[in-house]
């Protein structure tokens, strides 16, 4: 449930705010100058927030498109994200947006346009080599497709660039959009999993594995490339079975060979993020797991995830196929 | 621990009566008035006056695991009705033209809308926002020693282009008054949500006791903390956690060593209740 509405000033009129005012017409909505006078502030509570977030639209001035952190990609040379939102819908315990802001709440900047010109300009910039942007870096790409229409926007989009490849990074099984439109083979929709029991433990308001599993059918069927992000792998006594009866929930239902690509991952936070969401979240398990500093990540000592990674890379290599995979490089 | 920020007595009074809380005889910078786990602070009228209020009630309850709080008040409208009550969901400091934003209380009976704070009586009403004199100090104050999600104002309309402001004590009070429900409902609410942020400290009576255990460094007592925290929200108890810290550390080890033990035994513990998430 969306607390408040807060609407920057300059684009109040805008047209793509008044359609998302639209659908909260019984929300209080406040006009404010810019999204930093409420999303900034630091005394905010990002848990008390996350509970009922409100929803902020604003203008983005200037750098949409950037480029990615170290070992952030799928392999291609020139890869960037953008954020048309702030912050996710879902509440999933191990992700780094929690100590990312201040705010829990969800800025969407509805200056499509804005973002649409600079990556057709990146793109010309590369002449025609392959540019990779990615799109669900401090957002969920999908989730709340509803009132974004972020999709509907951007298939088109990319559709456009020849160069231009588009990573759709969700939990959400929020495809309609995406279905109305003709498949391109150069926007791939990745669709994030951990396993049932973490997914029970710390995936809080994330749609079941089996939805998301016919959510992904559905786009194969329809021809539209997908991709699989195994990210975080978490560690807890049964991970291992449940991570193999993981893969075969998926692969039971989902042809290997019609996959983009698969990545993998053991979990880990910037030493910053995981600082604050430790003091966010005290009674979380997961922050109290026996966890080591290296290179200034948190993340299991390295002995322990190098086990996870080479379990779970040799179960996951019995289902999909050498060249699609893309393990998580982040040590340095 | 709530607390209540008034400017007036009568503007004060509803709530102190009807949650019978008691005059405090052992402070006199401001009129306070109190319960276990409430006060109701009268601060005097303006921006220095509920300035100076918040700061000195805060660090009296300085050891509150977490405060939550409310301005509670009169103010002049162009168009609303006499007695009409508000939440607030932004204020603009008139002198400033800075803005604060109260995050709106979800589930709340109270309308919200903005309020203008000034610095003397204003007779131009705003045609969308209400006007006061102490919103915006209180809000800027009570943001440093709580988050401003447990921070609120609550308005009553007390003149508009119609009806002047009244200098009649009982009538101010009587328009708070018949407000009284929607007005203890809201600070119901926020009260549970103050205790989920209370809930994850650590008494200070406990944690004296542990650092009674052995000598912590600064670092070390960090890392107790967020031992202690995760613990007790497992439902270790402290009695339990002491008994199992006793045993770790020997009789004759140093205080040095005594609380890299207890470190070292509560990390262990913590681990182990944490593995399967």
């Amino acid at each position: 449930m969306v607390s408040c509405v807060y609407v920057e000033s300059s684009i109040k009129d805008h047209e793509r705010t008044l359609r998302i005012l639209e659908r909260f017409k019984t929300t209080p909505v406040v006009e404010i100058e810019h999204h930093g006078e409420v999303f900034n502030p630091s005394a905010q509570n990002f848990r008390l927030q996350k509970a009922n977030p409100a929803l902020i639209l604003a203008h983005k001035n200037n750098r949409h498109a950037l480029p990615t952190p170290e070992g952030y990609g799928l392999g291609g040379q020139h890869n960037y994200y953008f954020s048309h939102m702030l912050n996710c819908l879902y509440d999933c315990r191990y992700c780094f947006l929690q100590g990312m802001y201040n705010s829990a709440h969800q800025v969407i900047f509805v200056n499509y346009e804005d973002f649409d010109e600079d990556i057709t300009q990146i793109c010309a910039q590369h002449n025609s080599e392959p540019v990779w942007f990615f799109s669900g870096y401090d957002c969920d790409s999908l989730a709340y497709e509803p009132v974004t229409q972020f999709a509907d926007f951007f298939v088109p989009a990319f559709n456009k660039i020849d160069n231009a490849w588009l990573e759709l990074r969700t939990k959400s099984t929020q495809i309609r959009q995406l279905l109305k439109h003709q498949p391109c083979e150069r926007i791939i929709t990745a669709f994030s999993f951990t396993e049932q029991h973490s997914h029970d433990k710390l995936e809080h308001g994330v749609p079941s594995i089996e939805k998301r599993i016919d959510a992904m059918r559905l786009l194969v069927d329809a021809g539209w490339p997908i991709g699989l992000r195994f990210d975080p792998i978490i560690y807890h006594d049964n991970y291992q079975a449940s991570f193999v009866h993981l893969l075969e929930t998926i692969f039971s239902t989902i042809d290997a060979n019609q996959l983009h690509s698969v990545s993998l991952g053991a979990f880990r936070l910037p030493k910053n993020n995981f600082r604050q969401v430790n003091k966010l979240y005290p009674d979380e398990p997961l922050f109290a797991q026996n966890l080591a500093l290296n290179s200034g990540i948190i993340g299991y000592p390295l002995a322990q995830e190098q086990e996870m990674m080479q379990y779970c890379e040799q179960q996951l290599l019995q289902h999909i196929p050498a060249h699609c995979y893309h393990p998580c490089e982040w040590h340095e | 621990m709530l607390i209540w920020v008034a400017a007036l007595h009568c503007e004060a009074k509803p709530v102190i009566d009807f949650l019978r809380l008691k005059k405090s005889h052992y402070h006199h910078a401001f009129d306070l008035y109190q319960s276990d786990n409430m006060c109701c602070i009268v601060s005097g009228i303006g921006k220095l006056n509920v300035a100076a209020a918040t700061a000195w009630v805060a660090a009296l309850h300085q050891q509150s695991r977490s405060i939550a709080w409310i301005n509670i008040g009169t103010a002049g409208s162009q168009s609303y009705a006499i007695g009409s009550a508000w939440s607030i969901n932004k204020i603009t400091d008139i002198e400033s033209g800075h803005s604060y934003y109260p995050a709106p209380l979800i589930n709340s009976q109270l309308p919200s809308e903005q309020c203008q704070t000034h610095n003397q009586p204003d007779n131009q009403y705003h045609p969308q926002s209400l006007s006061d004199m102490e919103a915006s100090a209180f809000f800027a104050t009570a943001t440093r020693f709580s988050s401003a999600e447990l921070i609120h104002c609550i308005k009553v309309v007390s003149d508009n282009n119609v009806t002047p402001c009244s200098r009649n004590k009982n009538e101010v009070s009587q328009l708070i008054q018949q407000n009284i429900k929607p007005i203890v409902e809201f600070s119901q609410t926020l009260t549970a949500l103050n205790q989920q942020i209370a809930q994850m400290a650590i008494a200070e009576p406990d944690w004296q006791r542990f650092l009674a255990a052995a000598h912590f460094s600064q670092t070390q007592k960090t890392q107790l903390k967020n031992c202690l925290r995760f613990l007790f929200s497992q439902g270790d108890s402290i009695d339990a956690l002491m008994a199992i810290i006793s045993t770790a550390v020997g009789t004759n080890a140093s205080s040095n060593s005594n609380s890299q033990s207890i470190l070292n035994c509560l990390a262990q513990r913590r681990i182990d209740l944490s593995r399967n998430l």
